[in-house]
């Protein structure tokens, strides 16, 4: 339980605050901290409200989007790439996507994570800032993948935005769940290249995480698996699952794999997104 | 810290420490609109505000967040007095009905409005996707924008809000709002959470962590220590009074086979003790301090393992019959074990309990082995439904006091009455020491029939002489509320080649959960409510209920009919394309219609032998025709291509109105010296309308205007019996019994007029505005004069009017619902693309209302149908009990094409014509998608919920 608030004024207080609190967070959009039984465990809030991060950017090559935009900004942005938006809608509450933010969404890497696989299969950067124990503060770009990879060593750091080139990359998305706002068995990301370099496949599995399936992106890569049931069967062997009252693990494997073929195959057709 | 922040344009300075949410802050300024419904789970929406010109959720914000901030709340609208075009657009499209959330959807359309004035179908879907309907589904919610809109630009209304009926009257078939509406939508204090008074107790209870075991040892003495703790209830200090808590007429077809607190507990989450203390916190503290020691035992779960040989048994306790013991007795209860307690049954209802069932019944007209032998093709089916809830966005709630030495009630129940009863019973006093005010209901469906907190509230009430106020958890609302009754059944049919029903055997199994609460009526409902649609000779049915130890089940809206419709209609579209011709036509030469003697009747009464009588009034013909025109029946669509799939289906459906024999209303109305008119109907408003129902009864006999009526409802001190509003019985019963006491009423008035003007009876009419006039002299009298001059010192006494109403008639409603369906063979994503519910409920009385209870009840049976569930794991507790893990139809899930149709039919015995219309809408659904289904990819469904996992499984893919 929170029992503490504190309003961060700047990017360097917030990175002390969190150093100075061993039981602290930092505080996006609070649709996650506050909620009936929340995944976040800490008594201190660290609130990121004054720090001007909800800004959405775009510029010639690039789109830079603060940590605390909300989703309904993201998904009303004329910036926005259309798998984002798509992402973001995966929250179904008009009245939640105007609090939740991409940066806490992604930050939490949580198995119902709306915006965690797509903005990982796009290879998006991460702007992140730091303070060591010196006190001293620096700002770094770090492939969203890295984040995701070595998740706990980032946990001090400050999610300050998401750097998203313009390309012809295909980026896609897909979510599996029974309604809108029921939560989700499973929602994928897939990216790719024109020339299917530089694959990227991710799974949000509801109680388990966000993985990555490195041994898929590789075989597909390499040309060794070129077909929609080849790519579906290998997402299904390597996709870690647990059965829950969203579906059996069975179903996901089968969900997660066909999901992410789908995708394969818009992509195949020249998808570009 | 101290924040300073506007809401509604009032400065606010507080001091908050940063643990506190902001809607708890603004609940503590006295902002107590500002509801919850979800535990702050960021779902259902009753804590939507806007804050700095956005809709957010209060319960996931932090108080200091709102520093600097502009808050606006329901009341940053107009009152109930002044209300603005939103709010009065809303209740004369008819969607403000049990309203826990109309004032929050309210904010969010006048927020939507102020911001784009003429607003897109998608962007009012946008904004109301964050909050949850459940009672009148959310189509009328555009038209509501569309009559705002029209209110703001012209004044008045341009578009149309419902059909309307019986143009000879003026208010019975028309649209003309809600009695009740303009404090509801206005966020005014209405529930029984509005009724609190300073100083009063909380009351927190320890719930079973087993599925199954004894309490072979509980130590309260440190919570009893506890400051601020007064009272520390459990199995050893409860009245020895055994009961049940389902709201039936007495003598009820249900066993009392608990008590307050029991040894035994016999699900997650049944009570281990309950404490009663200052505040919440330290009740829920000294809950921490109670030591429990428990002999776990191996607990049933299923239908299946209940019948097993060796099955542990739920009940292995002394069985008693007020009425009617079996012979052997005595012999029957030596294997008994005293734990256990007892069972008494209020005579037989056929129940086994060391071998877990606890009723059974059975029924047969003509031969149907016979008739199976005379058959083309004999088909046997087993379809199995599962365990939902009814999630009323209150939960269930009671806030209890000792005033005059009486103990007073505050409930948020469709059966006052009932609960007087079932309190005095368990407090062992006297009914007439007992009152119960019906507040607004926040949503019914059936869980508030039963006497789920009222009796534990009530009692601890009277034991301590305080204030007491409980409300469950939306978790104790899944673990420890009715559900509905999972239940296992097996269809077998029998058909000659041109489909003409030669037999149909229907055998229920149904899993009634821990207690026996509706054990017989909601299992026998699947064959009352779906036999008698059907013309065939030979006709069988057995239903055996069997208790479990899943969580509680009971009464849920349609009791057993969505089930046993589920089945029996599928079964035919199997049997249909067995026998290779088209469903519709199978069905169209089988169905009853007006007239036909409904044998099968007989043996489906509820605990006695029921009446045969004919179909009355019947829309089926017609609601089956006119929905197979409108979904185009018989022509395949060719829909997106790719995985997609397109499939129709449909079913016809009945319900009934209340139950003849078993149901019993009554009225009162008087005159007031000023020729206005009270009215008391002991029947129970749950949002459904039936107060406004009774106002329009009272105005269209009497000649006045709805505003010259009152209407008081479900207190028990001022208000006549009425058995309560389920089994679809309030516009029925109640209704009827208001019709009465006006007719009485009228003849008291003319007698009156005739004393008052020295003229015969016989001579008099009322007429409107309110008066008499004489036919033969055209003197007249005004009810102002009549009423005052009767009340002078030489008047004869106040003039007043009573009814009952009590009816062996079955005036059923009938109806057809058509769908389609999209499927996806790759994903099994199943969509529904168009619902048709056409129904005939007589004259509905109000007909706006009535069609958003159709739209409601469809939608949440597409709920049932396609996700909605409790699931359990092997320990017995249940897995999604939050309302974003359980998932319910948010109003994305609505169907892009919904359309609800009223048949227009007069019944003889309603009143005004009038039969029941909302829980038959809950049968149609789960039949119609599996026809559907089957259409679009040829697997029969033959479980609830057609998760895409299942239908995955049925095609192969898994």
């Amino acid at each position: 339980m929170m029992k503490k608030f504190l309003v961060a004024q700047s990017k360097e207080e917030a990175l002390s605050l969190k150093r100075l609190h061993a039981k602290s967070v930092f505080y996006a959009g609070g649709t996650e901290i506050n909620r009936l039984e929340s995944a976040v465990q800490a008594e201190v809030a660290i609130d990121l409200s004054k720090l001007g991060l909800n800004r959405i950017e775009e510029k010639k090559d690039e789109i830079i989007i603060g940590s605390m935009a909300t989703l309904q900004t993201i998904a009303t942005s004329s910036a926005v790439p259309a798998w984002l938006k798509e992402a973001a809608l995966f929250c179904g509450s008009f009245t939640r996507r105007n609090m939740a933010t991409i940066g806490g969404n992604f930050a939490l890497m949580l198995g119902r994570s709306y915006v965690g696989p797509v903005l990982l299969a796009s290879r998006a950067i991460l702007l992140i800032a730091t303070i060591n124990e010196k006190g001293k503060y620096a700002e770094d770009e770090v492939p969203a993948c890295e984040y995701h990879e070595h998740f706990a060593s980032y946990q001090g750091a400050l999610i300050l935005g998401f750097k998203i080139r313009k390309s012809d990359r295909f980026v896609g998305t897909l979510r599996f769940a029974v309604s809108s706002q029921n939560r989700a068995s499973v929602t994928v990301g897939f990216g790719a290249e024109k020339d299917l370099s530089k694959v990227r496949v991710y799974a949000a599995v509801y109680t388990v995480g966000v993985l990555r399936l490195k041994e898929t992106e590789s075989r597909i890569e390499k040309g060794e698996i070129t077909t929609e049931e080849e790519i579906a069967k290998s997402v299904a062997a390597e996709v870690t699952v647990k059965s829950d009252y969203t579906g059996s693990g069975e179903y996901k494997r089968y969900i997660a794999g066909e999901g992410v073929a789908m995708l394969y195959g818009e992509f195949l057709k020249g998808g570009q997104r | 810290m101290t924040i300073q922040f506007t809401v509604n344009g009032k400065r606010h300075r507080v001091d908050v420490d940063g643990s506190e949410t902001l809607r708890a802050m603004l609940v503590r300024l006295g902002y107590t609109n500002v509801r919850d419904s979800d535990d702050g789970d960021g779902f259902a929406g009753s804590d939507t505000i806007i804050f700095n010109d956005l809709p957010v959720y209060a319960n996931l914000m932090n108080a200091v967040q709102a520093d600097g901030g502009e808050i606006l709340t329901a009341d940053s609208m107009g009152n109930s007095r002044n209300l603005n075009p939103v709010q009065r657009a809303m209740i004369d499209a008819g969607v403000v009905q049990s309203a826990y959330n109309a004032p929050q959807a309210a904010l969010l359309l006048t927020w939507l409005l102020k911001h784009e004035p003429n607003p897109t179908r998608e962007r009012i879907k946008e904004v109301l996707s964050g909050i949850f309907i459940r009672d009148a589904g959310y189509e009328h919610y555009y038209l509501a924008v569309q009559l705002a809109r029209e209110l703001i630009e012209f004044g008045k209304y341009k578009t149309p809000i419902s059909p309307t009926f019986r143009d000879h009257l003026t208010y019975v078939g028309k649209p003309k709002g809600k009695v009740d509406g303009p404090t509801l939508v206005a966020g005014e204090a209405a529930f029984v959470e509005d009724r609190l008074q300073a100083g009063y107790y909380s009351m927190a209870i320890l719930r079973s962590p087993h599925a199954m075991a004894y309490i072979t040892e509980i130590d309260t003495a440190k919570a009893e220590a506890l400051e601020g703790v007064v009272a520390v209830i459990t199995h050893k200090n409860v009245p020895d009074v055994y009961y049940m808590q389902a709201g039936q007429g007495n003598p009820e077809p249900s066993p009392y086979d608990r008590k307050l607190m029991n040894r035994k507990v016999r699900h997650v989450g049944d009570r281990v003790a309950a404490v009663v203390a200052e505040t919440i916190e330290i009740a829920r503290e000294a809950l921490k301090l109670i030591k429990v020691t428990y002999e776990v035992l191996k607990p049933v779960f299923t239908v299946e393992e209940a019948m097993a040989e060796g099955a542990s048994l739920v009940h292995n306790s002394v069985v008693e019959y007020v009425v009617g013991a079996p012979e052997g007795l005595d012999e029957y209860n030596k294997g008994a074990d005293p734990r256990d307690g007892k069972v008494i049954y209020q005579f037989p209802l056929h129940g086994d309990i060391r071998r877990n069932i606890a009723s059974a019944a059975h029924g047969e007209i003509g031969d149907v082995e016979k008739g199976f032998k005379e058959a083309d093709l004999v088909i046997e089916r087993t379809y199995q439904t599962n365990q939902i809830q009814c999630t009323p966005l209150e939960p269930h709630v009671c806030y209890a006091k000792i005033d005059g030495g009486r103990l007073v009630l505050h409930a948020s129940t469709q059966v006052p009455y009932h609960v007087r009863r079932i309190v005095a019973r368990v407090c062992e006093i006297p009914e007439h020491k007992v009152r119960v005010i019906k507040e607004r209901v926040g949503g019914g469906y059936g869980s508030k029939q039963d006497i789920l907190v009222e009796d534990l509230v009530g009692y601890a009430t009277w034991l301590t002489g305080k204030p007491v106020y409980y409300r469950n958890t939306r978790e104790e609302e899944f673990i420890a509320n009715s559900t509905r009754h999972p239940m296992r059944i097996t269809m077998k049919l029998g058909a000659k080649k041109d489909g003409t029903l030669t037999g149909v055997y229907m055998d229920v199994r149904a899993n009634t959960g821990p207690y026996g609460n509706h054990c017989l009526t909601v299992p026998m409902n699947a064959c009352s409510k779906t036999l008698p649609l059907l013309k065939c000779d030979n006709m069988k049915f057995d239903v055996y209920t069997y208790y479990t130890n899943i969580p509680p089940t009971g009464a849920y809206q349609g009791y057993g009919a969505p089930k046993g419709t589920y089945a029996m209609m599928t079964a035919l579209a199997e049997l249909a394309d067995g026998l290779g011709i088209d469903y519709y036509d199978l069905v169209d030469k089988n169905k009853i219609e007006s007239g036909y003697m409904l044998e099968i009747l007989r043996g489906l009464g509820e605990g006695r032998e029921g009446k045969v009588v004919p179909v009355g009034s019947c829309g089926l013909g017609e609601a089956l025709a006119k929905g197979a025109k409108m979904i185009d029946w018989g022509k395949k669509e060719k829909g997106p291509g790719g995985d997609w799939k397109i499939g129709k289906g449909f079913a016809i459906i009945q319900q009934g109105s209340g139950l003849p024999g078993l149901d019993h209303s009554n009225a009162w109305a008087k005159l007031l010296p000023d020729g206005n008119i009270q009215l008391f109907s002991g029947g129970a408003d749950i949002g459904t309308g039936l107060d406004t129902i009774h106002a329009k009864i009272a105005a269209e006999g009497l000649f006045v205007t709805l505003d010259q009526v009152n209407v008081t409802s479900g207190d028990t001190d001022s208000c006549p019996f009425d058995t309560g509003a389920y089994a679809s019985s309030g516009t029925y019963f109640s209704g009827n019994a208001t019709y009465y006491a006006i007719e009485d009423l009228k003849r008291n008035i003319l007698d009156e007029a005739a004393h008052q003007l020295g003229e015969q009876a016989e001579d008099l009419a009322l007429r409107a505005p309110g008066e008499v006039y004489s036919t033969k002299t055209g003197a007249s009298v005004s009810y102002a004069t009549l009423g005052y001059n009767a009340l002078q010192g030489d008047g004869r006494g106040q003039v007043m009017g009573k009814g009952s109403f009590v009816t062996e008639h079955n005036s059923i409603p009938y109806g057809a619902h058509f769908v389609q369906v999209a499927v996806n063979t790759r994903t099994g994503q199943i969509k529904v693309e168009k619902y048709y519910a056409l129904q005939d409920a007589g004259t509905p009385i109000n007909p706006e209302m009535a069609l958003c209870q159709m739209y409601g009840a469809a939608l949440k049976s597409i709920g049932h149908t396609l996700y909605e569930d409790m699931t359990i794991d092997e320990k017995g507790y249940i897995q999604n009990v939050r309302l974003g893990d359980y998932g319910v139809p948010m109003i994305t899930e609505q169907p892009e094409d919904f359309k609800a149709i009223l048949i227009d039919v007069d019944d003889e015995v309603g009143p005004y014509g009038a039969k029941s219309i909302s829980e038959i809408s809950t049968n149609g659904a789960a039949p119609a998608i599996a026809v559907a289904i089957h259409d679009a990819v040829g697997v029969w469904m033959r479980s609830w919920p057609f998760t895409p996992e299942k239908l995955l499984r049925e095609m192969g893919k898994l």
